[in-house]
């Protein structure tokens, strides 16, 4: 047992600690698509459930076994050696009940042929075209998408989503259902395809993107495995000559402008820091102009995408010396451009923060009232109203909406911001800056 | 110094509905636990368990019965065992406190091993 013996082993001359083998970031998520891939593939599409099972299957006994016995040498082949022994035992129960030796070892051969014992190629990105099928619905491939190719759970894509679990649990099993009666090919698209299917996947990566810069539940505030997955995959599309494009550009410019303030959005006590209160000197410089360079490219040509508004609305907050400095009546005319091209609730709920600071708190709280329906069970609606309410010193309405924040799903360090606010605002003491 | 043996049950089923990163982020708690008390030199041995394969063995009315499998009547199952050093039950009990296993529900049984006034080790 590795764990118990740190001082035995060959490694004699290196310190004990480094003898453990350690877990690679986003190992199990990538050996989550990568497998079930691979297993539908070899099993053909009416096999998905299957792949999918026996995959998770795999990850737990990983789970239960290394913790006692140590990361094996080879951590991704003992993954794929279990789910594909998990997969035969399943079938040959299954060709046991129906009698069928023949379509049995017909599937034995095709899954030794695609899972074989090997070490993984990091490959996200092709998966993320092939789960991307013009022939399912657009939000079905996007969570099919996030399940398979990005392993995130059905909870985590429904927090993407702002979804009901139950909604996206049954896009899955309609994703799959088509899959399944349409006999769609999971295979890898040419270049034409490629290009058919770049909004979906760019629509993909910025839910993943999101969902790693601000991660809605867990411990955590920011999960740079997802938002360094979203931004290693729109760079590669940004240079592939299939999928380079403007838009493309736009996308890789928010991503890095946004993570370029990871730094500073944490304090040294793990407390979150709102943008209004973030040192910008700790916003990574390197991060900074790589968003300005694809923010230059993305606006050659004539082609306009929310995503270039998005950008250009990441790039006033990364022009502004401080946040006192911000132009908030450009910001506000972004929000107008994007609300046009893209109306949302979310998008208002931005807005509404822009024209809040351009016309004060009142006029804010106004374009918030009409969202109070659609938003309900989102949490930084709740936020912001009782942020405006306690510049207004309506001290009690705030506090109720600082509640209502706090019984809806948010990570550990927005809980605790909330809960320190309610407690500051139950004081009466001066708010904090929206 | 005296030692524990540490009964980590729990329900597996609790893990299937896991994200690949949510069982990644556990398997390495587990592992940081293991790895802190390796590095006391607490630590003594540690193994899961195979699962759904055991047999208990009894002897009703003098002839032996055997059961088996890990255990029909309750969901939660030992999974693994981990041996350890520690003070007294009391230190072992603080040892534990911060297990991983407590994050998905399941428990940890500490017993101390009798050494029957043998010598220890």
């Amino acid at each position: 047992m590795a764990a118990a013996t740190p001082s035995s082993g060959a490694g004699a001359e290196r310190d004990g600690a480094e003898d453990v083998p350690r877990l690679v970031d986003g190992l199990f998520r990538r050996a989550y698509g990568e497998l079930v891939a691979r297993l539908v593939r070899a099993l053909g599409p009416t096999h998905f459930d299957l792949a999918e099972d026996v995959v998770q299957e795999a990850l737990v006994r990983a789970l239960r076994s290394w913790a006692f016995d140590g990361v094996p040498a080879s951590p991704l082949a003992w993954l794929a050696r279990v789910a594909r022994n998990a997969a035969l035992d399943r079938l040959r129960q299954g060709a046991f009940d129906a009698d069928d030796g023949a379509a049995l070892e017909h599937v034995e051969a095709a899954v030794a042929r695609e899972v074989e014992v090997r070490e993984i190629e990091d490959d996200t990105l092709r998966l993320v075209f092939t789960c991307c099928h013009p022939r399912l619905e657009f939000d079905d491939r996007v969570a099919l998408t996030l399940k398979t190719a990005c392993g995130l759970s059905v909870p985590e894509i429904a927090r993407a989503f702002l979804a009901k679990e139950a909604t996206v649990a049954q896009r899955l099993v309609r994703a799959k259902r088509r899959i399944e009666e349409e006999g769609i090919e999971f295979e890898v698209p040419g270049e034409r395809e490629m290009r058919a299917r770049l909004d979906a996947v760019l629509e993909v990566l910025y839910l993943v993107f999101n969902e790693g810069h601000a991660a809605h539940g867990g411990e955590v505030l920011v999960r740079i495995d997802l938002t360094q997955d979203a931004m290693r995959l729109v760079d590669e599309l940004a240079r592939h000559p299939a999928t380079r494009a403007p838009r493309v550009d736009a996308l890789a410019a928010l991503f890095a402008f946004l993570a370029a303030r990871t730094p500073a959005r944490l304090d040294a006590h793990g407390a979150l820091v709102t943008l209004a209160r973030q040192d910008r000197s700790l916003w990574d410089p390197r991060l900074l102009a790589r968003g300005w360079a694809s923010f230059e490219r993305s606006i050659e040509g004539d082609a306009r995408s929310a995503y270039h508004v998005e950008a250009a609305i990441a790039s006033l907050h990364a022009i502004a010396p401080a946040y006192a400095a911000t132009d908030w009546r450009a910001v506000r005319a972004q929000y107008d451009v994007l609300a046009a091209l893209q109306p949302s609730a979310i998008v208002a709920l931005n807005r509404a923060v822009a024209v809040a600071k351009c016309d004060g708190a009142a006029a804010g709280l106004a374009d918030l009232e009409r969202l109070r329906g659609e938003l309900a069970s989102y949490h930084l609606l709740h936020a912001t109203r009782g942020l405006l309410l306690w510049s207004l010193e309506r001290h009690a309405e705030a506090a109720k909406c600082f509640e209502s924040a706090l019984a809806l799903p948010c990570s550990a360090p927005e809980r605790r911001l909330l809960e320190s606010r309610l407690a500051r605002c139950l004081a009466h003491e001066r708010a904090d800056e929206l | 110094m005296p030692q524990y043996i540490l009964l980590l049950r729990d329900d597996p089923s609790t893990y299937l509905t896991k994200s690949p990163a949510e069982q990644q982020a556990l398997l390495e708690k587990y592992m940081a636990w293991g790895e802190k008390l390796g590095a006391e030199g607490r630590l003594l041995d540690g193994k899961k368990l195979v699962e759904n394969v055991g047999r208990t063995l009894s002897k009703p009315h003098g002839r032996l019965a055997a059961k088996d499998g890990p255990f029909g009547e309750t969901k939660e199952v030992v999974g693994g065992f981990y041996v350890i050093r520690a003070d007294d039950l009391e230190h072992a009990a603080r040892l534990c406190a911060d297990h991983p296993q407590f994050l998905t529900g399941g428990s940890v049984e500490i017993r101390e091993v009798d050494f029957m006034g043998q010598p220890e080790d």
